[in-house]
């Protein structure tokens, strides 16, 4: 591999990354708010 | 959501594939003009992206949407992603072309100063208890950082600089060739796309998070006020 095509895969390798890791974060967050967000609904309701 | 990424992907997917394979290499370049397919939408992002912010910061000053703070919250971590990947795709690019990773050209400082502003609305909305008054300082803030954008948009005018002037969007044609700037507009168009998806994402995984906490809170509040059950003596 040239030297130029290793600045190419490096250039693309952290765009794929930076998206990848805040789509993954992203991914994880709505998941575990979904998570919680089930057991609070489905616990029961303490009623006066 | 799931539609979403698949319409993103399915555009950027051929995309990167007519950049990093089906284009020309450039006759003075060679194939490190490839990095130009990632470099120019990461900075046609981070600008338009940080308009974005303005607009919203204008929304939720004016007229106090809630849904414009929060979007502004979720917005400035990926502007400043962007405005990160175009400052070191740009470096990446600049070594072999110009001989050095860096200089204190009007075009480069002004994208840092960008990146600066995104980064400091990302850590200002998060540095008060009170997220009303984060979000404030933080609309403030992106307000004031507009005056950025024409500096980076025309600081290869109105200065002598290292980077090049602009080729894409001119009142002339544009100064590349149809093989390149076919694939460097299908580029833009699937990494937008990307870009609104995974904000969108943000800001929908935000949501549900204060639905938690607001049900949460409600549940605590109702646990204060009922006294727990009396055993019978």
């Amino acid at each position: 591999m040239s030297a130029h095509w290793i600045h190419v895969v490096a250039a693309w390798g952290l765009v794929v990354a930076g998206f990848g890791g805040l789509t993954l974060g992203a991914a994880l967050r709505h998941r575990v708010a979904a998570r919680r967000l089930r057991e609070l609904e489905r616990s029961p309701r303490r009623v006066a | 959501m799931p539609w979403l990424w698949g319409v993103s992907l399915a555009v950027l997917l051929p995309a990167v594939a007519w950049a990093l394979f089906l284009s020309p290499a450039d006759w003075q370049q060679g194939e490190t003009v490839r990095i130009m397919y990632v470099h120019v939408p990461m900075a046609w992002l981070a600008m338009s992206g940080y308009a974005g912010l303005a607009v919203a910061s204008v929304l939720a000053l004016v007229w106090k949407h809630p849904l414009a703070d929060l979007a502004a919250r979720e917005l400035s971590p990926v502007g400043a992603m962007v405005t990160a990947l175009c400052l070191a795709t740009g470096s990446l690019w600049g070594q072999p072309m110009w001989g050095t990773w860096w200089a204190w050209d009007a075009r480069m400082t002004s994208v840092l100063v960008l990146f600066f502003l995104w980064v400091g609305h990302a850590a200002i909305t998060r540095a008060f208890e009170d997220e009303e008054r984060g979000a404030r300082m933080g609309a403030i803030l992106a307000l004031v950082g507009v005056v950025n954008l024409p500096i980076v948009k025309f600081s290869v005018d109105w200065w002598n600089t290292l980077h090049q002037p602009a080729s894409v969007a001119r009142l002339a044609a544009p100064g590349m060739h149809i093989s390149m700037l076919g694939p460097l507009l299908a580029c833009a168009a699937g990494f937008s796309l990307l870009f609104g998806t995974l904000v969108l994402a943000r800001v929908r995984a935000a949501v549900m998070e204060r639905r938690v906490q607001a049900l949460e809170l409600a549940r605590a509040r109702e646990a204060d006020r009922i006294p727990p059950a009396t055993v019978p003596a």
